[in-house]
Formats: structure tokens, C-alpha cells, sequence
């Protein structure tokens, strides 16, 4: 897949149809891989496709958002690409304007234990959507995992009462250290000026004490209502090791349970957030 | 060092006196110590600055703006841009202001003395300028021709307009004011013109003269510009830095531009001093 | 010099907490990894190579209370200082690196100003460090002149010699705490010490001569490299977070009731909001600016101002960092010829 990757990547830039490619490339330590960023072909090679490429690169395309005049060419996994496709719907980039390269996914490892993720366990989606291109075989793809297995991990904290639930999140969030990286990584984190860093009026405090580390966990968390691809990127990166999975796993529930949406999957879906109608029952939108 | 085991954050007590708004956004704060003995023991100089606070919303950095000649009491201006100078501005007289202070360098007053000195400022930049305009004033025998050139966008934003009118009308000042294009009243007698642009008509000597400068980032590139055109010397070219501070003590590395501490090194640096920092400011 | 067999080292922490003195040791906290109080010596994961947290929040804690506040009725308010450190404390088995960042932090903390809530934390703790043996992949101790058994910043150094540790007292903090062990340690002999002078694990990774690289910083200020290098940042803080001898902070009101507390928070260079002025005005506007901050922070103006350079180079920004940045390989490459 590497080199049909490569090759392609050749093609696109050698073509002027994209300027520039953002893909994997090799880490400095060793089994990892790294965001790379190719503007000529020569440099195609630099591209890698292996089992740790586990980057969602969409955060390029929104926040921190790649400046370039021609088209961005995005490899993309089939979770990640879910992202993209939100992104479009919620305006932050034009569909026309980027070239999806699907890759067909058997799953990442992770990089320090060599297990496979979690989330790549409970994967329904190994065979990339609404995308340009395909890299891979689809009939090489593992079968999707069980609808229901993404929220297997969420059992546990839904049978533990209140007080067992407020004890274990102080906990986690006591660990916090603020350093923002799960927003940073998130393609759906595009705020220019987030909720954290807001002095007038401070919704959250910005110590890094058990209740502005919450208040701010809880505020990503909802914010990420019908928004989260669960990309899992927030729990990757975090540094101190919160499971924030849960969290968000746990507001993807409720949003498909509530209104049968999964973000990112449809290009068409109107998203349960982000959409309202003037003759809307309830007249609080009003 | 200069504090064995004392909390070098725990800022003095002061209260604030007199309050007066100079402009739509900026108002001048007059503070006293609340402890009249730490207020006797408190000196400083032109140039250096504080960490001003209100409690319960934080610090903030800003000069002192009154004059070291004048002991009495301290007084800040601050124009209005986030929490806490919102939070300053709703300081009514017998509020408590925390203060932390004097840190940082300050105008080399000796160096002045016996030379002409040309005061270049902008906006609220007038008031690290102030502090010295008036210690220049008030030994005014130490120094030759004194001149200040000071403007703002509009008539509306320049601040001290009781001292501007005060200072035109001394016979040993020569004071010239200026508004931006379009920034002029009907009724005003003052220049209309970019600062830079009415230093250069201004045409000052550069012989034994030093400029000190203050104003927007902007305001401060080109007047440097102009003048090095007329031939001042870098060195004699003084302006003070307004960097994002928090701790004032050299410790927290926010206002650092290069291996330069503003808060330690500065505020008040030469142009020639910083010709040689990295362009971060 | 002393020396204790491997298997002894829960009887030394004991020894410690007999001595009514508190334990700091690394711990396993699920699957993160950190510095923490400890009870008991069986608390405590020597074999963790390095924790994922640094030693540097017990001396420059993530959030702490700078002072207190009352307001009182009528109008004043009466400010107090903290409640002070008297609890004295021992960590047991730092990484030689960790230990090296407390010198780093000590000039900073100490230059005109004595910064006395810092200090009172160095003054009451004894470290004990412990040479690495086993350095992993992301290690780069040589390439900024440290090594696995460096001893700067350490009050006692254990060095692994096959079933036992030669206790080397490096200060005099580290010979009270050796008298305290007293008998739990028995005297190393020559061979020993010998033994103990040789220890040089090879690191696995690639070391980066920063040394003769760093002189070439400041000539590179303007260089396209750093927007090269740097694209791929997404502006965290986990680096410096996680950096032992970055000590950036920020200092904010809590307020609670009727008083609050103003605090003193880590903060970071990489954050856009670092050194925004309130007139929207950004020094350092973009991402790269601010990398290359840290980078020359570190290795060009600390140096500049107090000697050595301010990485330690435990290697955690590289495993830690969202999207594998690698400082020592940036260096190389704003550094390279073009």
C-alpha cells in the first residue's frame, strides 16, 4: 500500500492537481510515525503506510489549518475520514477544495505496548467512504465489529452510581495538567478563541486544580456532542493518561440513541447540533 | 539578592485617592500606601513599573506615572482591555489595590543632565513619559532646551490634558501636539499629523540631544526611522518596552525577547540595545 | 563509599519514613506513570525507567497558592502568605536527568530575586537518584553532556554494580541521609568503586551534538527551516509540560467566598495566548515563532544568561508529543548548511 500510496501521491503532484500531500512519514523513534507534509514528487517517497499511522491528519485541515493555493491531498483512514466529512458540513473547509486519499484499515497498534486499539477493535468501518481515491484492497478488510462494541467500555462506568462516577472523574481530572493537548489534536477543536481561555466572563477557572481541570473536561465533552467521529485522538495524546474516551463515547450513545446520527458518516445527514428549523417544535430556538 | 525568606509576590496595600478619566478608554488612578510607614520607605524611578492588582481578578502590568519628585502618592493610567482593567476601572476612591514594586530599570537620568532632551510620544505611551517629563521638570536646571512632541488618534484619546495645556503654556517647555489625520476637532489649535511626520517638520538638532520615546509599536518604528535619517545616534535614542509581564522578577520568562528579560533588563533600553535583540516585540 | 544490595532498597525508604520524613518515589498510577507520595516502599516502581511526569512538580508544583486574601467588611483586606513547607522530604530514585534539572531551575528561581516558595522546597528535600541501566530509545542525556549516571543535582547517587549499588553521598544533605541509613549499608571496596567509575550504559538513540550546534542558533533566527520543521506542531503545551526544566508560569486569581487565593500556574511558550498583548498585538504570532522560542530558550538565551543549556535531555517531549516533534532533530536541521 506504501508504494501504490507513493505512487499516487507522485501522480497528484507531478499533475498540479494537488500542492501539496499530507500524509505519514517515519519518526525519529523507532515504529513511530509522524505527520509529513510533501509538496514535490520527489520527496513522495517519504511517505509511509504501516499499522502506526495514527495521527488523525484532519486537525490540518480545520484549526491549524495548512495555507497552500492549490488543492490539499489528505491520506486519510476510514475514522479520520469522518472527520473531513464533518468539517465540510460544519463549513470549515470545502469538499471541492480537498482530495480524500482513503486508505483501506486493518486496524493501528499502539505505540508503546504493540496491542491493537481499542477503538480499532470496535471498528465498524475498515473500507474508507466518500472519498476520491482508495488505497488498499476492500476485500482485504477485516468485517466490521459489533455496532454496540465502541461502548463496551462505557458499561462500567454506567453501572457505578453517581458518587462512584463524581469520585472516579475527580480522580482522573485530578492528573490533568492543562496542557490542551486533546483540543489541539482535534479536528472539531477549531474555536479561535476557546472556552478555556475566555477572561470576560472566566467560565473555567485556569488553574490547574481538580475543578478547572473538570469544568474544562466537561465542557470538551459536550461540545463534542454530535461532533465526535471518535477518531479517539484526545485519548491517544493525552500525556497523563485520562481516559477520555468515555467521556466522549458516552455523548456519541446518547446522541445515536436519541437521534440515530453518527457524525461524519453521512455527507447529507443534518447534524443533530448544528441544525434547526424556524418551524421547530420547541420555541426556545425561536 | 535582595529578600532572604519573604514572599516576593505578596504585593503592598494601596488605596486609591483620586480617580480621573482621561479618555473614553483610559483612566488615571492616584494611589496611597495603606501602611504610612511602607509608603515613607517606597522610592523609585522614572521608568520602572509595577504589578497593579485587584483581588480576586489578578495583576497587571503597568508604569508608574507619576514622578519620583513627587512622594506623595503613586499613580497608574491604563487603558481599558481586559478582566483586570475592568476590574481597575470599577476601583471607586478607598478601593484596595495590591502593588508590586518598583522592578526594572529606569531613564538614565544622570546621562541626561546638561543635554537637551526631545520627548517623542503616542497614545497612552505619554505615561512612562510623564513620570520623567515631570522629574525633568521638576529639576529643571539640570537640563538644557527640554521639548515634547506627543499625539494620539483623536483629540478624544490623548491623555493628560490638564498637563498638556500646562506644559504649552511654560515658557521653559516647547511643547508641540498633534492628532492623526481626521482625529482633529473644529476648535483644535494642536497639529494634524502622524507623530513621525511632525518630528521630522519639527526638524529638531541632534547635537548633544537626547530623545526618549514612547507610543505604539508603530508610532516608535518610524519615529526611530526618522530619526536616524536625521542623524541621531542609536544610542542616544531611549524608549521603554511594553512586553507581556507577569512576575516582574525575572522568573516567569513571558516578557523575554532574546536572553533579554524586559522586567529585569529593561523596560527602558537604548535603540541601540534593541538593534540587537531578535525581532520579537 | 557505601554500598547496599539491590534487594535493599525498600528497607532504606523505611528508613526514611521511620525518620517521620515524607517519601517521594516513582509510582505506577494505572497506566501513567509519575513521582508521588508514598506510605510505603512497596508503593514504590523503581523498574519504571522514566516516569512519564517529571520530578520538577515538587518544586515548581502545576498550580500553587502564591498568597491568600480576606476582604473585610468596611472595605480593606488582609493578604497572607501560604502555609509553609516543614515537612521534610526524600525522593528515592530519581533519574540522574530529572535530578539535573533542579540546577537549571535553581538559577532561574534564585537570579536578583530569591524566589523563597521555590527554594523552600529545595531546601527540605534530599534526592536520590538512581544511574539508569537500561536507557530507552528516546534518551538523549549525551546529547546535552549529561549521562546516564550524571551525578549534578543529586544529593545521594546509587550506581547499579551487578546485585548492589554503590551510594555515592554527593552533598552534604546526601551524607546526613547516609548516616541516617547507617548500618543498612555496608562499605563498598575498591573493586566496587571500580566498578561503579566504569558504568556507562550505551544509549539506543541518536545523539545530537548540541554542543557545537547550539553556536549556530542565533546566526539561524531567520531561517525558512523553522517553518519547515515546525508545520506540523499543533500548539500544545505537552512538551514544555513535561519538560523538567521548563518553568513558565502564569499567575491568576481564584476567587472562593469571600476571599480566594492568587495562584502561580505552569504555562507554556507554545500557547498563542503566551505573550498576546492586551492590544491584540503577537510578538510571536505564529506557531513557528513559538517553537522556535523553546528551542532557542533553551539552548541559546539560558545558556546565554547562566551557563549550561536548559534541556536535560530526558527524551520526554519526543515520546510525549502529539504528532513526534523531535527538538534535538529540528536543531540539526535549522542548523544544517543550506
Amino acid at each position: 500500500m506504501t508504494d501504490n500510496l507513493r505512487k499516487l501521491a507522485r501522480e497528484l503532484l507531478e499533475s498540479g492537481k494537488a500542492s501539496v500531500v499530507i500524509g505519514y512519514g517515519d519518526a525519529t523513534l523507532p515504529g513511530r510515525t509522524t505527520p509529513v507534509f510533501i509538496t514535490s514528487a520527489a520527496e513522495a517517497d517519504r511517505l509511509v503506510w504501516n499499522e502506526h499511522c495514527l495521527n488523525n491528519l484532519a486537525v490540518y485541515l480545520s484549526s491549524r489549518k495548512f495555507k497552500t493555493d492549490g488543492k490539499i491531498a489528505i491520506v486519510a483512514k476510514p475514522c479520520d475520514l469522518r472527520a473531513i466529512i464533518n468539517l465540510v458540513q460544519e463549513n470549515q473547509v470545502k469538499r471541492e477544495d480537498v482530495i480524500i486519499i482513503g486508505m483501506v484499515c486493518s486496524g493501528m497498534k499502539d505505540n508503546d505496548s504493540g496491542k491493537p486499539l481499542e477503538k480499532c477493535n470496535a471498528c465498524m468501518e475498515h473500507v474508507p467512504k466518500n472519498c476520491d481515491e482508495i488505497i488498499g484492497d476492500p476485500a482485504s478488510a477485516p468485517k466490521p465489529a459489533d455496532p454496540n462494541a465502541e461502548f463496551i467500555s462505557l458499561e462500567k462506568l454506567e453501572a457505578m452510581s453517581p458518587d462512584e462516577r463524581w469520585a472516579f472523574w475527580s480522580k482522573e481530572f485530578s492528573k490533568c495538567i492543562r496542557c490542551y493537548a486533546c483540543r489541539q489534536v482535534c479536528p472539531m477543536c477549531y474555536c479561535t478563541q476557546c472556552i478555556a481561555q475566555k477572561t470576560q466572563p472566566q467560565w473555567i477557572p485556569s488553574s490547574q486544580t481538580p475543578k478547572g481541570n473538570f469544568s474544562f473536561g466537561m465542557f470538551r465533552a459536550l461540545h463534542s456532542a454530535g461532533r465526535c467521529v471518535s477518531c479517539g485522538e484526545c485519548e491517544r495524546v493525552c500525556p497523563v493518561g485520562i481516559p477520555l474516551n468515555l467521556l466522549t463515547a458516552k455523548m456519541r450513545k446518547e446522541i445515536r440513541e436519541k437521534y440515530g446520527y453518527e457524525a461524519g458518516c453521512d455527507p447529507d445527514a443534518p447534524a443533530p447540533m448544528c441544525n434547526f428549523k424556524p418551524d421547530d417544535k420547541e420555541d426556545f430556538i425561536r | 539578592m535582595n529578600n532572604a525568606n519573604q514572599n516576593i509576590y505578596k504585593p503592598y496595600i494601596l488605596r486609591v485617592v483620586e480617580t480621573k478619566d482621561e479618555t473614553p478608554d483610559v483612566r488615571t488612578l492616584r494611589l496611597k500606601f495603606d501602611n504610612e510607614e511602607e509608603g515613607r520607605a517606597f522610592t523609585f524611578k522614572a521608568g520602572q513599573f509595577a504589578e497593579y492588582s485587584v483581588f480576586g481578578e489578578g495583576e497587571c502590568t503597568f508604569c508608574i506615572a507619576s514622578s519620583p519628585t513627587r512622594p506623595d502618592f503613586i499613580e497608574c493610567s491604563f487603558k481599558l482591555v481586559g478582566k483586570v482593567t475592568a476590574a481597575l476601572r470599577d476601583c471607586e476612591v478607598g478601593a484596595v489595590i495590591g502593588f508590586r514594586g518598583p522592578y526594572g530599570n529606569y531613564f538614565p537620568l544622570d546621562m541626561m543632565k546638561g543635554k537637551n532632551l526631545l520627548f517623542v510620544g503616542g497614545g497612552i505611551g505619554l505615561a512612562p513619559l510623564r513620570s520623567l517629563f515631570w522629574n525633568v521638570l521638576d529639576t529643571r536646571a539640570d537640563f538644557k532646551d527640554v521639548s515634547i512632541l506627543y499625539g494620539a488618534r483623536t483629540v478624544s484619546d490623548l491623555v493628560y490634558k490638564d498637563e498638556l495645556k500646562e506644559w504649552e503654556s511654560r515658557s521653559d517647555v516647547k511643547a508641540v501636539f498633534t492628532v492623526d489625520p481626521g482625529g482633529e476637532t473644529p476648535d483644535w489649535t494642536g497639529k494634524v499629523g502622524f507623530v513621525p511626520a511632525v518630528l521630522e517638520q519639527m526638524a529638531p538638532s541632534k547635537e548633544n540631544t537626547i530623545v526618549i520615546t514612547c507610543g505604539p509599536p508603530i508610532m516608535i518604528k518610524f519615529t526611530v526611522q526618522a530619526l536616524e535619517k536625521m542623524g541621531f545616534a542609536p544610542e542616544n535614542i531611549v524608549t521603554t518596552l511594553e512586553n507581556r509581564m507577569k512576575c516582574g522578577l525575572g522568573k516567569c520568562g513571558r516578557c523575554n525577547i532574546g536572553s533579554v528579560y524586559v522586567c529585569k533588563d529593561g523596560p527602558v533600553f537604548t535603540y541601540d540595545q534593541i538593534k540587537k535583540m531578535p525581532d520579537e516585540f | 563509599m557505601k554500598k547496599v544490595d539491590k534487594n535493599k532498597l525498600g528497607e532504606l525508604m523505611q528508613a526514611v519514613l521511620d525518620a517521620g520524613k515524607e517519601l517521594i518515589a516513582p509510582v505506577r498510577q494505572g497506566d501513567h506513570t509519575a513521582y508521588a507520595r508514598i506510605k510505603k516502599p512497596g508503593d514504590a516502581a523503581l523498574d519504571i525507567l522514566l516516569t512519564r511526569m517529571p520530578l520538577k512538580e515538587f518544586f515548581l508544583p502545576k498550580t500553587e497558592c502564591l498568597l491568600k486574601y480576606t476582604n473585610l467588611e468596611g472595605g480593606g483586606v488582609e493578604v497572607s502568605d501560604p502555609d509553609p513547607l516543614n515537612q521534610e522530604r526524600v525522593v528515592f530514585g530519581a533519574r540522574p536527568c530529572d535530578a539535573s534539572s533542579l540546577p537549571i531551575m535553581d538559577k532561574v528561581f534564585t537570579w536578583d530575586y530569591n524566589d523563597s516558595l521555590y527554594l523552600a522546597r529545595r531546601d527540605k528535600t534530599t534526592i536520590v537518584s538512581i544511574a539508569c541501566e537500561s536507557p530507552a530509545a528516546s534518551c538523549r542525556c549525551e546529547s546535552v553532556g549529561i549521562s546516564p549516571s550524571a551525578k549534578d543535582g543529586s544529593d545521594v547517587l546509587l550506581t547499579p554494580i551487578g546485585d548492589a549499588y554503590t551510594v555515592d553521598a554527593v552533598t552534604e544533605k546526601g551524607e546526613k541521609l547516609v548516616a541516617l541509613w547507617g548500618s543498612k549499608l555496608s562499605d563498598a571496596s575498591d573493586a566496587d568503586a571500580a566498578k561503579a567509575a566504569a558504568f556507562k550504559p550505551a544509549l539506543p538513540g541518536h545523539q545530537t551534538d548540541t554542543a557545537s550546534l547550539r553556536g549556530k542558533l542565533k546566526a539561524k533566527f531567520e531561517t525558512p527551516a523553522w517553518a519547515e520543521q515546525t508545520m506540523k506542531c499543533v500548539g500544545c503545551g505537552a512538551c514544555a509540560y513535561l519538560c523538567p526544566t521548563c518553568h513558565c508560569f502564569d499567575i491568576v486569581d481564584e476567587k472562593s467566598g469571600c476571599g480566594g487565593e492568587r495562584r502561580r500556574n505552569w504555562d507554556a511558550c507554545a500557547f498563542s495566548t503566551f505573550t498576546l498583548h492586551g492590544s491584540g498585538h503577537n510578538p510571536r504570532a505564529e506557531q513557528q515563532h513559538r517553537y522556535r522560542q523553546r528551542v532557542m530558550h533553551k539552548f541559546d538565551y539560558y545558556p546565554e544568561k547562566f551557563g549550561p543549556v536548559a534541556c536535560v535531555g530526558c527524551g520526554r517531549c519526543l515520546s510525549a508529543c502529539p504528532v513526534g516533534m523531535d527538538i534535538f532533530e529540528i536543531i540539526e536541521k535549522v542548523t544544517a548548511d543550506e
